[in-house]
């Protein structure tokens, strides 16, 4: 698709992105906060539930649909009156959690969190009648922390918990547990609101993990069987993390197909209008760049090891853009030799292995000193030009995604 | 020893941990606890071996004494003296214990070291571990303490900074010992109790490697009942017993106490976490099994790595009598395209990728024997998932193999909260019937995890009522029902514990006859009130209230 195309329902827009993921295995939405993302997700579950003679003629949905707040998968119990039970409840009407009726994921889930925070969470079960059977369902999640049970956790952690489920939950889904049978998409809408930036990134990658499993899915005998999956986001690191595991071809892996587009809403008339953001995207590594250049600031900044993948991957792209195939071109620009073998090899020792990128940690000093060096040296040496709030990088706190400020070209 | 004692060995072993544990990280604070205790066990029997070895040449005098000598333990002073003795008493320990340990490896040297925090503390222990794997028990523990480095970073920066680190760790060790007596019970319960605070403490991602002791006990009592007359009682002797994924090995340890110390002729385990497996080792001569009357592998169950078990002649096919085992639940797995004709699998199908409770099922069933027992404790979903663990378990029950169905109460475990049950299966089995037991509903509630009773201290007996309903097919009503297979096939193989024994508390029962005596009287009462009240009301002039019809 080339150009800018006008849709003029959610409807509309629904059939075009179902008829895209008939030839794409994945398509990644941007979008700012209220555009219609959520009500584009609802539309396009909703789509999947209709009845149709020959297509559905059951009505059964087929999409696993991810958004933690419109579900309302879970809601806080703050015990108010004892003020000391608090606890985590589930949507018991969600079919969502089946998976968590019939299999143990609880080892699952902490293998992610292990990852991203350092509670503890225990899942409480109740009898529930279900047609003819008494069976166990997930009732509420209760926290804990050193000695202390049931405390209340942030925002934040409680986003990455329940980000933790839906990973554990999606793995089974994808191996084809029973429960999610008949289902063909995965629609993840928005999955990190208020984590920090670096477990953006983490959880982009394992995600970009996940999806490339989606993609490559064989059923029972072998045949191909993929899940298709759209993800929609506001939050343009996350997005331009997702474009760039996603390009990426790992070694061995097959690649996955895959289509990125701006949506956009132009005015209030409910018309929605999709731009495709090919290989240059609309400003990713700049992003990305102004993301890492943040980090990078020796007051206010923290570099992690994962962000000498960030930036490898920009150097990828920039060596891409000026027709070279390895980022050994950007590399030779550097200014001396020993920068650039130690570039090399803290690239290998820091992004090889899945847990260099998924537990963020920090760098030592002096592969700070380098990695500074050389962000410095390839910035000045291509001579990109940065968007104005980056080179103010003391006004903006560190947290807030820079990009969002900045209109779709 | 005493119970009183015991705990308190416990505690104090704890209470060092706990106190201790903050600088590091509590798994890796687990390991080296535990191999001390190890050591010190290692050493103490040594120790006494060589004392009666060497009758009065032994040099027991207290330490103060061989201080004056330089010697810090009987054993060293005893080589000072008879250097070319040494080679002739080694070759005799081997042969008695199977293992030599070097004076300066011995605990009471390494104990004497920590507490004058000798600078060589460190590099001694390396040494001494080395050995003990190396030169000790001809080899077979090669790797047992591969998991202790001594020079991890996280003991320290510098060598001084870690041997002062581990001095301390090794002193308090050392004291808190002190007053106990090292014979093998102890340390073994000592160790177990460690094990299992470890456990509950360590969390959701490594709570896995243990089973806990009361639902263990089930498993192991129903194992070592008669597997064709469980109502006869406990078998004399089991050749053989396995646990397939034995974790730190506490499940086997279980029925070899219920067996007593000749009752089992060898006992065999697999673990596929190297730590883990380690520590099934030691755990094993902590409680005085001999390294010849066990046997553990390293290496992955569903993969079947372990040779032994892939012995292609059936003539040879090893078989067991008792299996346990408490696989990891839900564990996602990737079956390769031969695993479909593995002999494990191939007459019952492949269990599904999203969860490999069925292969680890039928990895211990194509090894029980004819007339064995396993007992295997799986997620409730075992129970009724459909697919092809569906088609799994209808096979299993066409031919007869399911024997008992027993569901326990949520949140006995420190790995998931998930509610769980113990399937017991035999090759041939005489009742036609599957038995159920409900007993989800029978539990004492605790704070973070769920009790059963053992009928100790004043609780209820919830293990020794299942156990006796399991060994005498007992029914009883919303408790335990034997279920004809006729039925079973009418609910389309679905075990679901629900469908067969009805939980719902039963409507109290109307006795009609009271109760239309009561109403007459009611009515009685209103009326005799009504026609009162009218009198008053007739009295004073006003409408009089209707009178019911009587």
């Amino acid at each position: 698709m080339r150009g800018i195309r006008t849709y003029t329902g959610l409807g509309k827009l629904v059939a075009r992105l179902r008829d895209d993921l008939n030839t794409a295995d994945l398509v990644l939405l941007y979008a700012y906060n209220r555009t219609g993302k959520t009500r584009l997700s609802m539309e396009f579950k909703d789509a999947g539930k209709r009845k149709h003679k020959m297509k559905n003629p059951t009505g059964t949905p087929d999409t696993l649909y991810f958004n933690a707040f419109t579900e309302d998968l879970f809601v806080w119990e703050n015990d108010l009156e004892g003020d000391s039970v608090r606890r985590l409840q589930l949507n018991e009407k969600s079919s969502f959690f089946n998976a968590m009726t019939e299999l143990a994921l609880d080892e699952t889930i902490a293998r992610y969190l292990f990852r991203y925070a350092d509670f503890e969470f225990d899942f409480t079960y109740k009898e529930v009648q279900q047609d003819k059977d008494t069976i166990s369902k997930p009732d509420f999640v209760s926290f804990r922390k050193g000695g202390e049970a049931n405390i209340k956790v942030s925002r934040g952690e409680q986003n990455i918990f329940i980000w933790c489920v839906f990973m554990a939950i999606c793995e089974r889904m994808l191996d084809g547990h029973e429960s999610y049978q008949g289902k063909k998409y995965l629609y993840i809408d928005d999955p990190i609101s208020s984590l920090d930036d670096n477990n953006a990134i983490s959880v982009a990658c394992d995600l970009a993990k996940l999806l490339r499993r989606a993609a490559t899915r064989k059923d029972a005998n072998g045949a191909s069987a993929p899940i298709k999956v759209i993800l929609s986001s506001h939050h343009a690191l996350f997005f331009n993390v997702m474009c760039n595991e996603v390009g990426r071809r790992a070694d061995g892996e097959p690649k996955i197909t895959h289509k990125r587009y701006f949506l956009h809403r132009p005015n209030g008339d409910g018309a929605y209008t999709l731009q495709a953001t090919e290989d240059t995207p609309f400003f990713h590594h700049v992003a990305t760049l102004a993301e890492l250049l943040r980090a990078a600031d020796p007051a206010k900044g923290k570099l992690y090891t994962f962000h000498f993948n960030a930036l490898r991957s920009v150097m990828e792209k920039t060596a891409s853009f000026f027709g070279h195939s390895s980022i050994a071109f950007c590399l030779k620009a550097l200014d001396n030799d020993e920068d650039r073998a130690l570039f090399n090899r803290a690239l290998n020792l820091l992004s090889h292995g899945a847990y260099a990128i998924h537990e963020p940690t920090e760098m030592g000093e002096d592969n700070k000193e380098l990695f500074r060096r050389i962000l410095r040296d390839f910035v000045t040496r291509f001579e990109f030009s940065l968007p104005g709030a980056v080179s103010a990088p003391s006004a903006a706190p560190a947290y807030t995604p820079v990009p969002q400020e900045v209109p779709a070209q | 020893m005493n119970d009183q004692m015991q705990k308190q060995l416990g505690k104090t072993l704890w209470n060092i941990a706990d106190t201790l544990r903050g600088a590091m990280n509590a798994d890796d604070f687990r390991d080296y606890m535990l191999s001390f205790l190890f050591l010190r066990y290692l050493s103490d029997n040594y120790e006494a071996a060589a004392k009666r070895e060497l009758g009065s040449d032994y040099p027991d005098f207290p330490l103060d004494v061989l201080l004056q000598t330089g010697a810090t333990t009987p054993l060293q002073a005893w080589y000072e003296e008879n250097p070319e003795d040494i080679a002739e008493f080694e070759k005799q320990m081997r042969r008695k214990v199977h293992y030599v340990i070097k004076p300066e490896h011995l605990w009471a040297n390494i104990a004497h070291l920590a507490r004058t925090q000798n600078g060589e503390l460190l590099n001694t222990l390396q040494k001494g571990f080395k050995y003990i794997e190396e030169e000790s028990f001809q080899s077979a523990f090669g790797g047992l303490f591969s998991e202790i480095n001594l020079a991890s970073e996280k003991l320290g920066r510098s060598y001084s900074d870690r041997n002062s680190k581990l001095g301390a760790v090794i002193k308090e060790i050392a004291n808190g010992l002190a007053d106990f007596s090292s014979d093998v019970d102890t340390l073994g319960d000592a160790y177990e109790y460690l094990i299992g605070q470890f456990a509950a403490g360590s969390g959701k991602k490594a709570g896995e490697f243990y089973t806990p002791q009361q639902v263990s006990d089930i498993l192991s009592a129903i194992v070592t009942l008669d597997s064709q007359e469980p109502a006869t009682g406990k078998k004399e002797h089991l050749a053989s017993v396995l646990d397939f994924a034995c974790g730190s090995g506490s499940l086997l340890l279980n029925v070899r106490k219920r067996m007593g110390p000749h009752g089992i002729g060898k006992i065999y385990g697999q673990e596929k976490n190297i730590t883990t497996y380690n520590l099934a080792r030691m755990n094993m001569l902590l409680h005085g099994v001999k390294d010849t009357e066990f046997e553990i592998y390293h290496g992955d169950t569903l993969n079947n790595d372990w040779d032994i078990l892939r012995e292609l002649n059936p003539a040879k096919k090893p078989s067991f009598d008792a299996i346990v085992a408490n696989p990891p639940f839900s564990l996602r797995w990737t079956p390769g395209e031969a695993m479909g004709d593995d002999v494990r699998f191939k007459n019952y199908g492949l269990a599904p990728k999203s969860a490999a409770d069925f292969a680890f099922l039928l990895h211990g069933f194509h090894y029980l024997k004819d007339e064995g027992v396993m007992a295997i404790i799986l997620p409730h979903g075992v129970l009724f998932r459909g697919g092809a663990e569906e088609r799994i378990r209808t096979k299993l029950l066409k031919d007869g193999h399911i024997d008992t169905v027993i569901g326990l109460p949520a949140n006995l475990f420190y790995s998931t909260g998930i509610p769980v049950c113990i399937l017991v299966l035999k090759k041939c089995k005489k009742p036609d019937d599957v038995l159920f037991i409900n007993a989800a509903e029978l539990f004492i509630k605790g704070k973070r995890q769920n009790q059963l009773g053992d009928g100790s201290n004043g609780t209820p007996d919830h293990i020794g009522k299942i156990i006796e309903t399991y060994q005498f097919r007992k029914e009883e009503d919303r408790y335990s029902k034997r279920v004809r297979m006729e039925r079973i096939v009418e609910e389309g193989y679905n075990l679901n514990i629900s469908r067969y024994i009805s939980t719902a508390e039963p409507e109290p029962e109307i006795d009609l006859s009271a109760t239309h005596e009561e109403l007459m009287k009611l009515d009685k009462q209103t009326r005799e009130a009504t026609t009162k009240h009218n009198a008053f009301l007739k009295e004073l002039g006003l409408p009089l209230l209707p009178l019911s019809e009587g």
